[in-house]
């Protein structure tokens, strides 16, 4: 807890609350915010997302034998979007033509955590601290989840799309959590979207008549049993409780929105087979019903996907088909539906890569990337280090300003950020003031306040949110 | 700095101060200020407390540049201060005012905050006169003075599940209730609780999780990927199943020696770590928290709001931990200050900072385990109070400064430890067959706690999961986790195998089947291939010959980061995690005479590589070493028997199987382990799965000192459709009808099995109805299902 005094935090200090419950006691106070959107759905572009092979095109340099990796800054041209002042990199063609229904973000400045495990940044990003910590810190979703609630009587708050084991899943499961604000407000996990339906359907080979027959029993001899007619208990009322919530969840027609079979072949079709495809659609089927926060990962794995330690352009150039379509397809069809006013999308990662540059300019990390000076295999060409000094991150809907472009990098090596810097915490800030949620919103944990963002500190970034 | 200081004072004095702290400015502070500004509150980051947290707003000297002073007199509204309420009167600011430019005066050790600090030392309490068990007489006159009414104690069934439950963590056995129950024995109560503490290896099995919670002993989590924690899984459990003194458990976790040292050494997930939580941080954290019951986390970034310590406490008991000299950082940025090493309770003794630090800890050992420490036993009586009747006498129960509602019995019950030889399960008898635990469960409900009686509690995940296997017949899989990955994750059930061989009467020495395997060693195509490869694809070969066909070849083998086998041509296998070696069988592909194992290996990212392989082929053994041969290059038919190596030259080796990064000497080295000790493996020594994870088993990233055991939608969720309740209840079904098929019976005897009871006879009827005349596996899982949701079954009353 930092603890540096200034007029700004002394009075947004000063309004926040008490504290003592762990209900959401903000809405108490005087200070109430006006919400400009109900439902998040968070696009992880997990592994470290190049910025410039993506959203902050660079002079491009085709391939050809012999190039010199320090003149290489982008591996694809850029191409125009619907904005005149946006150009994005080739392979978002479909994203490009909606750049003008949000913002983008260029200059989201990571930690500098030193020696790169892509796990502890994704904790970073996804709860706004730096592990390891004293304190279990939840995920911004699980945050949501407790200072709004369910946005659907029977859907859980928080689902969490796609992410499937691999060699680091103890640190992912680490921050897929609930964390100090408890496991009622942890992710509803889906590991893959074309089963999604599996998650909320009775037990396999349980008919829908057996299920329900199984609970109007269990109703039956509760009633019948010698504590039950001893009188209630706060704790057996909890008990029941949760029980009849799993039962109407698994019973409800909102459950139905979980099956993608039930999508009609025209709509589903433009998300494609993908499986970060098929969560996007998912996500705006949830979204419809009543979802309050959703992520959807392209799904992280040690060198997988977006952690391109080699042949960088060839993979980038596959991974862009996997995502461009469906994203461009969920802002559109969310539109369409009156939904995107109040939906925040934000496609979002750890941090960006570069060609030659590690971590923050100027600092040697340990475990570089190998990159040769002269590039003469076209497995060479592509950004393969970890670069954390300036990423991109998009927001659409939900109030975020439209055709929007914040911060500025530069446009040589090292492509730092030189405007208008993004911390996570100001991100998550930014965020949390779209869902109407103060950014010193807390919990008192261990009779000490555990703040929602980083020492409850975070400002949106000006001129993002409309 | 000082001099200035200094200089204000002796202006003040010569100007005969005009405002007196104890008579204007205290009342002031404390009626317009305190409340938001004082004690745990620091709105805005700013404290009251002591005159150090009050410069963070004013400056003596300069009312017209402090803060403070700034907002009580603003214009705006939204920004003055108080900002409830009326603003300060006219008089109120001048005395301020002058207040903060004569310099801020402030008594020696004056502290808004007035922090309880409950004594250190041992307490002997008398205990009062008369017969029964001392907790009970301890306890009458608080029980009359509160005019708790005398209830009646539970009954047999009711104790029997309570003592199971609470001491070693199961269901009791159908047929040991019935015996119980049937016992005419005036003092069964208290023979039941011997007979159950006496299994060690029951009650292992149970405390094993209430350990592993309070010492964050994961299995499996982060940190291990970079060699940056280690379990204490061996130790823990020889520590509980031989019922370790608690003052040499204690000493021997913070000594940190052998295999107890994974608790000093913290967690680190790779890279740069803010000051707060570098290792030498985490131990004091832990060591305060877990043994002392008291917060040093806010004090490790400043000076705490929560209590009485100062950063300077932290450090200086992080210090004895550290192997070089510590800074303090006040907030992550360095201060110039070093730590002075001592305990937090320097009344204790002393800490020789020049002693080497394996001494240090033993040091501190010495004097955190010594008598004068009569804290040390006060938390631990108190955790195990807690975990028996659902409340502590104190509360919250890493913060034993707080008042205990019977601080006599919690004195006593500390001293008794001692006197008993911290005998941990010498306490859990004693409370176990007091009136006070036998009484019948009552929620504590709002307000100041009143003891009538244990609150209830929920079963904790590993006790349903338990009771699950019980019912199921169904236990966890004694195959899974024998050894360390190469992450030196998991191999609990080995672990817990050894410790059960150090403890097993020695059976009959056995002669050998075969002596220990010669070990293989990691290959590569190029020498230093364990620290720096490149990203690449290497192919190996190696031929061999064979007198005859082979009945089996067993063969373990793996690849940094992924290959690709190949036996005369033929695909065998192929493999992508390295840490978890691949076990297979390469008998059917070989043939007598000559035989070509070809290898291709991938390093996916540059860095470490390497390849390693051991088989057993009749009575020689086929060990990847320098006689097989690599290249670089990719040759057509590269993996066929007829293929000429020419340009292939020697594989290059890299060390034995234990070496850094990959450590499988286990894997490799060791002979093949035969037959688990364990049978019934308990949920404790199982893998975190999405059951109990949903039941609130923690995942050991934090100490966890008190579960959250609130039921929720996410956990009711798995409970009604998840895979593994399902899966156990399919499998429980088959065992109830094969054993009872008649429905009346079987309802009775799941009942029992369950509750401890026998149906009503609405309970009865009901459960007919849904078995049928006939019980099919469906009505039957049915049916249980329903038993193990129902809150009698998932609370221990």
């Amino acid at each position: 807890m930092k603890m540096e005094l200034n007029r700004r935090n002394f009075l947004t200090g000063s309004t926040a609350a008490l504290g003592a419950a762990a209900l959401p006691a903000w809405a108490k106070e005087e200070e109430t915010l006006n919400a400009s959107a109900d439902t998040v759905i968070l696009c992880w572009m997990a592994g470290g997302m190049a910025s410039t092979e993506t959203f902050d095109p660079k002079r491009y340099t085709p391939f050809e034998k012999g190039l010199k990796s320090d003149q290489v800054l982008s591996t694809f041209p850029a191409i125009d979007t619907a904005v005149d002042h946006i150009k994005v990199c080739q392979g978002f063609e479909q994203v490009a033509k909606v750049m003008d229904r949000g913002t983008l973000i260029r200059t989201q400045v990571g930690a500098d955590l030193g020696h790169i495990l892509h796990s502890r940044h994704q904790y970073h990003w996804h709860t706004g601290y730096e592990p390891p910590l004293t304190v279990a810190a939840p995920h911004l979703g699980a945050w949501i989840a407790h200072a709004r609630g369910r946005n659907h009587p029977a859907l859980p708050a928080f689902i969490d799309i796609g992410q499937t084991p691999n060699g680091e899943s103890e640190e992912i499961k680490a921050f897929q959590t609930g964390g100090c604000l408890g496991t009622e407000y942890g992710p509803f996990t889906i590991d893959d979207p074309a089963n999604a339906i599996k998650a909320v359907r009775p037990p396999a080979g349980m008919s829908p008549v057996r299920f329900k027959a199984r609970y109007q029993n269990y109703l039956r001899l509760l009633k019948a049993s010698p504590a039950f007619q001893q009188g209630d208990s706060a704790k057996r009322a909890q008990l029941l409780k949760s029980m009849d919530e799993a039962f109407t969840l698994l019973s409800s027609p909102a459950a139905k929105a979980f099956d993608l079979a039930l999508e009609p072949e025209k709509n589903a079709a433009p998300y494609g087979n993908g499986k970060f495809g098929r969560g996007c659609l998912l996500a705006r089927r949830l979204t419809e019903v009543g979802a309050r926060f959703i992520e959807v990962t392209s799904d992280y794995g040690p060198f997988k996907r977006w952690d391109t330690h080699e042949n960088g352009h060839t993979r980038l150039a596959a991974l862009k088909k996997d995502i461009d379509q469906p994203l461009a397809q969920l802002i559109l069809d969310l539109e369409e539906r009156g939904l995107l006013n109040r939906t925040l999308i934000v496609l979002a990662t750890e941090f960006s890569r570069d060609m030659l540059v590690e971590g923050k300019p100027d600092k040697v990390v340990r475990g570089q990337v190998k990159q040769p000076d002269i590039i003469n295999e076209l497995k060479f060409y592509g950004m393969h280090r970890h670069f954390t000094a300036a990423g991109s991150v998009l927001m659409f809907g939900g109030g975020a300003s439209r055709g929007f472009l914040f911060g500025k990098t530069a446009d040589e090596r090292p492509c730092k950020t030189i405007e208008n810097p993004a911390t996570i915490t100001d991100i998550h800030a930014t965020i949390f003031r779209a869902m109407g949620i103060p950014t010193d919103y807390h919990i008192t944990t261990e009779k000490r306040p555990f703040y929602a963002t980083k020492d409850g500190k975070g400002r949106p970034l000006k001129g993002v949110l409309a | 700095m000082r001099i200035g200081i200094a200089m204000i004072w002796v202006l003040a004095a010569w100007t005969s101060s005009a405002v007196d702290f104890q008579k204007d400015i205290q009342p002031l502070l404390k009626n317009k200020c305190s409340r938001c500004h004082s004690g745990h509150e620091a709105k805005g980051g700013f404290s009251i407390n002591t005159r150090t947290t009050l410069l963070d707003g004013a400056k003596p000297g300069d009312s017209a540049g402090s803060l403070l002073y700034q907002l009580i007199t603003s214009k705006d509204p939204d920004e003055r201060m108080p900002s409830k309420g009326e603003p300060l009167a006219a008089e109120e600011i001048a005395l301020i005012k002058t207040w903060i430019n004569e310099g801020i005066a402030w008594p020696e050790g004056y502290n808004f905050a007035n922090w309880r600090r409950a004594p250190l030392a041992p307490r002997a309490v008398p205990l009062p006169a008369g017969k029964g068990n001392p907790i009970d007489r301890l306890l009458a006159g608080y029980l009359k003075e509160l005019q708790v009414p005398t209830e009646k104690l539970v009954d047999d069934r009711t104790y029997a599940r309570r003592v199971w439950l609470d001491l070693v963590g199961l269901l009791p056995p159908v047929d040991e209730l019935k015996t119980f129950v049937a016992d005419p024995a005036p003092n069964k109560r208290v023979a039941l609780v011997d007979r159950l503490l006496e299994d060690n290896r029951a009650y292992a099995d149970h405390w094993m999780s209430f350990w592993n919670d309070h010492l964050r002993n994961a299995y499996f989590g982060p940190g291990f990927i970079d060699n940056g924690r280690a379990q204490i899984t061996a130790w823990l459990y020889r520590a509980l199943y031989t019922n370790m003194p608690y003052d040499q458990f204690v000493s021997e976790l913070v000594g940190g020696q052998g295999d107890a040292a994974g608790f000093v050494k913290g967690i680190k997930w790779r890279g740069a770590v803010n000051a707060s939580q570098r290792r030498e941080m985490q131990a004091a954290q832990n060591v305060a928290q877990v043994f002392m019951g008291t917060n040093l986390k806010c004090a490790s970034c400043h000076n705490s709001f929560v209590n009485y310590w100062k950063l300077e406490d932290a450090y200086s008991l992080a210090a004895i931990f550290a192997n070089d000299d510590l800074e303090l950082h006040r907030c992550d940025k360095p201060t110039g200050k070093p730590a002075q090493m001592r305990f937090i309770f320097p009344e204790l003794g002393r800490i020789d900072a020049k002693a080497p630090t394996a001494q240090r800890l033993q040091q501190l050992a010495t004097l955190m385990t010594a008598e004068p420490n009569g804290r040390l036993r006060r938390v631990i009586v108190n955790r195990l109070w807690a975990r028996l009747l659902g409340r502590g006498l104190v509360e919250p129960l890493d913060d034993l400064d707080q008042p205990a509602w019977n601080a006599d019995l919690l004195d006593w019950l500390a001293g008794d430890l001692t006197a008993n030889k911290h005998d941990l399960k010498h306490t859990l008898r004693l409370i176990c067959t007091s009136r006070a635990y036998q009484l019948p469960s009552r929620e504590a409900g709002e307000g100041a706690f009143v003891f009538r009686g244990p609150v209830p509690k929920r079963l904790q995940s590993e006790q349903f999961v338990d009771a699950l296997s019980a019912l199921s017949g169904q236990w966890q899989n004694s195959r899974a986790f024998q050894r360390l990955d190469g992450r030196k994750q998991g191999g609990q059930i080995g672990a817990v195998n050894g410790v059960l061989a150090e403890h097993a009467p020695k059976p009959k020495p056995t002669p050998p089947a075969t002596g220990k395997p010669p070990a293989p060693v990691w290959i590569w195509d190029q020498r230093n291939a364990a620290t720096s490869a490149p990203l690449e694809t290497i192919y190996l070969r190696k031929t061999i010959a064979l007198k005859e066909a082979l009945k089996s070849a067993p063969t373990i083998a793996t690849c940094d980061n992924e290959f690709t086998l190949f036996v005369n041509g033929r695909r065998v296998i192929e493999s992508k995690n390295w840490a978890i070696p691949a076990k297979f069988d390469m008998a059917k592909h070989l043939r007598p005479g000559r035989n070509v194992i070809a290898v291709q290996a991938t390093n996916i990212a540059a860095g470490a590589a390497g390849f390693i392989l051991r088989a057993k082929l009749n009575d020689t053994w086929l060990l990847s070493d320098d006689t097989w041969l690599a290249t670089k290059r990719k040759h057509a038919n590269w993996h066929t028997p007829n293929f000429e190596t020419q340009g292939w030259k020697h594989a290059a080796i890299s060390g034995a199987a234990g070496r850094a990064p990959w450590n499988l000497g286990a894997a490799f080295d060791a002979p093949t382990v035969v037959g688990a000790k364990l049978t019934e493996i308990r949920a404790v020594l199982s893998r975190l799965d999405p059951l109990q994870l949903a039941l609130g088993r923690p995942n050991r990233d934090q100490i966890v000192t008190t579960r959250d055991t609130l039921p929720t939608l996410l956990q009711a969720l798995e409970l009604t459709n998840g895979t593994t309740l399902d899966n156990t209840l399919k499998a429980a079904a088959t065992k109830w009808l094969q054993g009872e098929p008649n429905p009346v019976a079987m309802a009775n005897v799941i009942y029992q099995t369950a509750l401890g009871r026998l149906p009503n006879r609405a309970e009865r009827e009901i459960a007919q109805d849904l078995l049928g005349d006939k019980p099919t596996p469906e009505s039957t899982a049915d049916l249980l299902w329903i038993i193990v949701m129902l809150p009698e079954f998932q609370l221990i009353r």
